[in-house]
């Protein structure tokens, strides 16, 4: 399974800084760009409704979120790996964990269901 | 709310520093020329002009790190959180010398991201890892710095936490640019515990007459063992061995290191043409660096049928 630190975008970073050339000439003193990996915005849903089956994967990346502060991985695809390891434990494909994750952006009842998984914080180990 | 007076306030009681490079819009035309002029001349450190306060937050709530111990290396991460969605992240690390610091290969080696995406939403949280790998001669936990780098944009209400600064932009008021955080995260370093490796192949069948290579894995214990080296001691009558690329020895398949943590094999042709059926028990000499070089003798039974 491929890591999935997210790509840098280079191409992203030069239209933000073709357009901060833009904006300053122009006296706006803002930009707005996510700069995202193409790869991504192709999974990306809009207001995806939060159910149970998004509920469990909110679960199983707060727990993770969790745990990996405290984890040291011998290697890069073992942060992967654990992953996965989670996913294939609560049932869950790694697609539909990184369609949800995508979806977070543009999704606020996904973002208020993660929300109420985490507010109790970690669990003391 | 995040409070960004000044241009670089620190927060003691998360360890966390969040600098804005500040270029309010409604300057004078003087000061507008100037920071093109430098803008074109420094690049894109200062192409991406916020224009208000940084709002996001974006912090780290990892103080910690796992432990590692010396001579380890070891992939850590830090969790963020922000209050509102921030793109394009960017994360580096400081540490201190002789630690050495290695970013995620899917970014080029020269920064890391969120594990995700490079978008942390609003109130949620993701992830950077980074590796580190601490010499033998720190024996005591030390701090790294990660300065994080993103852009927050117009339009973050997707989370039910925009606050209406969409169409502030350029008048001052909004809350879009590039900003940096910075956080100071602490490495705990703790004596390694366990065996320095261990040998996972004990025992090796073979056929009377055969040549061939066979596999002698290994797995690290917690620190990493660098010139990694295998050579058999004394052979029974008719075996005879021999080592990839003809070498005195077997280096690893992987890698001349021994990850602390890891498994990895080294290979042994064995040449048993002259060798009769029975049981041998042959000496296995390893070899590596530690904090200092070193060599163990082992053992491997081998059944010959």
């Amino acid at each position: 399974m491929p890591s999935t630190f997210a790509h840098a975008g280079t191409a992203g970073r030069l239209v933000v800084v073709a357009a901060g050339v833009v904006l300053l000439g122009t006296g706006l003193g803002a930009c707005g760009s996510s700069g995202g990996s193409p790869g991504a915005a192709s999974t990306v849903r809009a207001d995806v409704p939060a159910d149970a089956r998004t509920q469990q994967i909110a679960e199983v990346e707060f727990a993770r979120q969790c745990s990996v502060g405290t984890q040291s991985f011998p290697k890069e695809a073992d942060i992967d790996a654990d992953l996965a390891k989670r996913l294939a434990t609560a049932g869950v494909s790694h697609l539909e964990w990184k369609q949800w994750h995508d979806s977070l952006a543009v999704s606020p009842q996904l973002v208020t269901q993660f929300a109420e998984v985490g507010k109790h914080g970690c669990q003391k180990t | 709310m995040l409070r960004t007076k000044g241009t670089n306030e620190t927060f003691p009681d998360r360890g966390t520093a969040v600098h804005r490079r500040s270029n309010r819009a409604g300057r004078s035309a003087a000061v507008a020329v100037i920071s093109t002029v430098l803008l074109l001349l420094a690049g894109p450190a200062f192409a991406i002009a916020p224009a208000g306060a940084d709002k996001s937050n974006a912090r780290a709530l990892t103080t910690t790190t796992a432990s590692l111990s010396p001579g380890q290396s070891g992939w850590v991460s830090v969790v963020w959180t922000a209050d509102q969605t921030v793109t394009d992240w960017s994360t580096t690390v400081s540490a201190p010398k002789g630690v050495t610091v290695t970013y995620p290969t899917t970014r080029g080696g020269a920064d890391t991201s969120l594990y995700g995406s490079d978008t942390l939403v609003g109130t949620t949280r993701d992830f950077t890892s980074f590796k580190l790998k601490v010499p033998y001669t720190q024996t005591t936990s030390f701090q790294v710095v990660l300065t994080s780098r993103y852009s927050v944009g117009v339009g973050n209400s997707a989370n039910g936490n925009g606050n209406g600064n969409a169409g502030n932009n350029g008048n001052g008021n909004g809350n879009s640019g590039s900003f940096t955080t910075t956080a100071t995260v602490t490495v705990p370093v703790q004596a390694a515990s366990g065996p320095t490796f261990t040998q996972q192949t004990t025992s090796l069948a073979i056929k009377a007459g055969s040549s061939g290579f066979e596999r002698i894995a290994f797995t690290g214990g917690q620190a990493d063992l660098t010139d990694f080296s295998v050579r058999l001691g004394d052979l029974p009558a008719g075996l005879e061995v021999a080592y990839p690329g003809d070498r005195a020895s077997a280096g690893l398949n992987g890698d001349q290191t021994l990850v602390g943590g890891s498994a990895d094999y080294v290979g042994v042709r064995f040449i048993a043409t002259d060798l009769r059926p029975g049981t041998y028990s042959i000496p296995v000499l390893i070899s590596y660096t530690a904090a200092a070089p070193q060599t163990r003798t082992a053992s491997l039974t081998l059944n010959v049928s």
